[in-house]
């Protein structure tokens, strides 16, 4: 069943279209990444099928419902955005943070103790944000996110900056919730081989555009891969997970 | 006209006995009621007024008069003066129903007598007030027949320089008493810059004690070694008591202190 | 039991205070037998109706005004340095009074603040237009032009009109509660505590949106609508104030950041604590510029200046400043 579904889709700000005719369609329960060089318009995408850039032109159809037609704290109902906060909010503590995500549900009561086990939070609850190593902190953000029981949780780079024990810790959890809860997740990524490991497909962005959609298999094509990222690469399959991997080659091995 | 003349009936119909109550928010106001004879009667004064008895209450500063102690003696009359007050304050006072006066800034010698003669009206002492009025015009008269024509400039503050314009009080005293006031203007207390001030290069400068210190004086004069007024030594610092609050006694003081001044030498 | 005990006590200030303007320096004696003798002609009882009363709410209000505006302001730019003196909007408001005086428009006080408002509204929605993109800095910018416009506005205005005239007026800016009128204070007082109950409710919404815009508007908030709505309640409260008491600046800085190191960033909390504390704060402040020698008066910025800066100073040091003091 289709959940999301994007047609010819045009944003951005002011005068600039960052985001130009893109078109497709995710189902219940998929995990999909979206991956591209900087500036190709991946958060720009998650942040207008969250409904905060204006749509130009084109749709976005969430249960074959326009985000337009949905009323604000419907749609923060259905959809749920990890994106950067304010200096100013790390202030907060790191349950009232969490409660925050309540605000379109008015506040009503979920089972707070489990999520806060889940995500190991007990500890840290009365820190306030600003206490917290990044790794705890992006925790909190996908917590709160979680807190927020949205059907579509769209993360921009939920694992930049991270060291690789803590992006695994927080893919494996974000997996799960996927996996258990059949939440569709559509994430940004830098690192192409964590996108490859843990999304069901793929959409590489390149200048706005779709330059290809499909499974890891597909998209990991080296020859695709190099024309975008303008750098060598080497695709190689993972053997444990028989998913493709990319080994960037440096310029200064070119001539071997 | 006519109407202030009712108004002042009005107000003297207030203090027909002999005992009543008269508070004065403004010193140079307190010292024309003394002036007037009225020792007795003023109850409530500020802290910038000269106190002469002890029964005299103070009533607040000549800014931020006190209004619950004004209303506790409840005065048969306030007088107050336009520079110094708020607007508020006047319009609190006159809801508890006490006659205010208020009284225009007075910038020369006729606005004086006439505020002068305005609250003696007031105070049913005519009489007493054209007895002082001639006698000081007369002393005055005496004093200057000479008219010397040297330049007096009046300097109320140093950094900014500020002085006093021929249009204001002080400017109207130097011109009776015989000097003239070199700097011309529409505004009463302009800043001049230090260039124009070695234009104007007055042959006598006064300059009230107000916040200015003696060394300071020095020391700024220090710098202009070729104004006349420094060469020979003419530089006067006044009792600004005297010099700054208009009333008929200061004034004609002031008049006797610059004359005395302009003939020395 | 221990955390409640500094909350008795500053009731028990708080009321101290109160009674002590209310009654300092009134012979109470005659007061009682005059009230039971139903003689409400007497000037105690008039200095106590009309004088005194008006003007303890004045303060209180005013000094709740201010607090829960710096609060709405700083959550609104997102700085903590914002309020509605360093914004420009109070000068605005006072630049408005003083020009309805000199012009001597023919309206009541009451319309010549309100002229004062909209002419504040007309600069900071002006102004808001203008800065559309970059709320934070541009804002404290802003404030600082208009300050500086107001001051010199002020010095082209004693070029062309008469100096006693908006010397008359400049004193009253200097804020005090010496003259206010007890209607006035009334009708101010109901509008201010309407405001304020409408921004209490909004708290939660301000809760969401100091995350950032994106993440406030993911969460389904119409984060422009509501930074305009409280923009324009504080410019109504705060011309309100001016209009009352003349500019008293700093408390609206001081008191909010005094309180969330307390309460912590749950804005209604905060909004209630820095109204409550920014009333007691503005009234003990008045209380100690009118009595500390009486009869003279001493304007009330003296003391909101230096005791607000004293207690801002000590908790700067004593733990840091947007942090939380632990229980």
């Amino acid at each position: 069943m289709v959940i999301l579904k994007v047609e010819e889709l045009v944003s951005g700000y002011q005068d600039i279209d960052v985001i130009k005719k893109i078109s497709f369609s995710i189902s219940t329960g998929e995990f999909v990444g979206i991956i591209g060089p900087n500036a190709s318009g991946k958060s720009t995408l998650l942040k207008t099928i969250a409904g905060v850039v204006k749509i130009k032109s084109g749709r976005v159809l969430i249960n074959d419902k326009d985000i337009m037609d949905y009323h604000h704290k419907e749609l923060a109902k259905t959809v749920g955005l990890s994106t950067n906060i304010t200096d100013y909010s790390l202030n907060f503590k790191v349950r009232d943070f969490i409660l925050l995500a309540r605000y379109p549900w008015n506040f009503s009561e979920i089972n707070y103790e489990e999520l806060y086990e889940e995500f190991e939070l007990k500890s840290i609850l009365k820190k306030t944000l600003k206490e917290l190593s990044s790794g705890e902190l992006q925790r909190v953000l996908i917590a709160q996110l979680v807190a927020q029981t949205p059907q579509i949780f769209l993360l921009d780079e939920p694992v930049s900056h991270l060291d690789v024990g803590h992006q695994i810790g927080i893919l494996d959890k974000l997996k799960r919730i996927n996996l258990e809860k059949k939440i569709t997740i559509l994430a940004s990524f830098h690192e192409l081989n964590l996108a490859v490991e843990y999304c069901d497909r793929l959409i590489l962005l390149f200048n706005g555009e779709i330059r290809k959609i499909g499974t890891p298999k597909e998209v990991m094509d080296y020859r695709i891969l190099e024309e975008v990222y303008n750098t060598k690469l080497i695709v190689k399959t993972n053997p444990i997970s028989e998913k493709p991997y990319v080994i960037p080659v440096p310029m200064m091995w070119n001539n071997f | 006209m006519k109407n202030l003349y009712l108004l002042v009936f009005t107000y003297s119909l207030l203090l027909s006995s002999t005992n009543y109550k008269i508070i004065s928010l403004t010193p140079s106001i307190t010292e024309t009621l003394y002036l007037l004879g009225e020792t007795k009667n003023v109850v409530g004064i500020t802290s910038f007024c000269k106190r002469i008895s002890k029964e005299q209450r103070i009533v607040g500063t000549y800014i931020e008069p006190n209004i619950e102690e004004i209303i506790k003696i409840n005065p048969d009359i306030v007088f107050i003066s336009k520079e110094g007050t708020k607007k508020e304050t006047v319009e609190k006072l006159k809801k508890f129903n006490i006659n205010v006066v208020i009284f225009e800034p007075v910038n020369n010698y006729k606005e004086i007598k006439y505020q002068f003669l305005y609250i003696s009206k007031i105070l049913k002492k005519e009489k007493t007030a054209k007895d002082i009025l001639r006698k000081y015009e007369a002393s005055f008269r005496q004093k200057t027949k000479k008219y010397t024509g040297k330049k007096i400039l009046c300097i109320l503050s140093l950094n900014p320089l500020i002085v006093a314009s021929d249009k204001s009080y002080i400017g109207d005293i130097i011109k009776n008493s015989g000097g003239i006031n070199p700097v011309i203007s529409q505004i009463k207390y302009p800043s001049i810059s230090l260039e124009e001030l070695l234009k104007i290069n007055p042959e006598i400068i006064i300059i009230p004690e107000m916040g200015i210190n003696k060394k300071e004086i020095e020391r700024f004069f220090i710098r202009f070694k070729n104004l006349n007024a420094a060469k020979n030594n003419r530089i006067y610092v006044l009792p600004s008591d005297v010099l700054c609050q208009p009333n008929v006694k200061n004034y004609f003081l002031s008049v006797q202190k610059i004359s005395k001044i302009l003939e020395e030498k | 039991m221990k955390k409640f005990l500094w909350i008795y006590v500053i009731c028990l200030l708080f009321i101290l205070n109160i009674a002590f303007s209310l009654f300092y320096n009134l012979d109470l004696n005659l007061l009682i037998t005059n009230i039971i003798n139903k003689n409400f002609t007497t000037t105690e009882f008039k200095i106590l109706t009309q004088i005194r009363i008006p003007r303890v709410f004045a303060s209180f209000f005013v000094g709740a005004a201010l607090a829960i505006t710096g609060c709405v302001l700083q959550s609104v730019f997102l700085n903590p340095l914002c309020e509605g003196y360093t914004l420009g909007i109070a000068s605005c408001a006072g630049l408005g009074v003083i020009v309805g005086n000199i012009l001597n428009l023919p309206l009541n006080k009451f319309f010549n603040s309100l002229l004062g408002v909209i002419f504040s509204l007309g600069v900071v929605f002006l102004l808001v237009l203008l800065f559309k993109k970059t709320v934070d800095i541009s804002f404290i910018l802003a404030g600082i032009v208009l300050n500086f416009f107001f001051s010199g506005v002020i010095i082209l205005l004693t070029l062309f009109f008469d100096p006693y005239e908006i010397h008359y007026v400049l004193l009253w800016l200097l804020g005090g509660f010496s003259s206010v009128d007890a209607h006035y204070v009334y009708i101010s007082c109901i509008v201010i505590v309407i405001c304020i109950v409408i921004l209490i409710n909004m708290g939660d919404k301000f809760d969401v949106m100091i995350l950032g815009k994106e993440k406030a508007i993911s969460l389904g908030i119409k984060e422009r609508i509501i930074k305009n709505i409280s923009i324009l309640i504080c410019v109504i409260i705060l011309s309100l104030c001016v209009s009352l008491s003349g500019i008293i600046s700093f408390v609206g800085v001081i008191v909010p950041n005094v309180v969330k190191m307390f309460t912590g960033l749950k804005h209604k909390n905060w909004f209630f604590m820095s109204l409550i504390f920014g009333g007691f704060f503005v009234s003990l402040c008045d209380n100690l510029a009118k009595n500390l020698l009486y009869p003279l008066e001493i304007p009330i910025s003296v003391f909101t200046g230096i005791i607000g800066s004293i207690f801002f100073l000590v908790f700067i040091l004593k733990g840091n400043l947007y942090g939380n003091i632990k229980s």
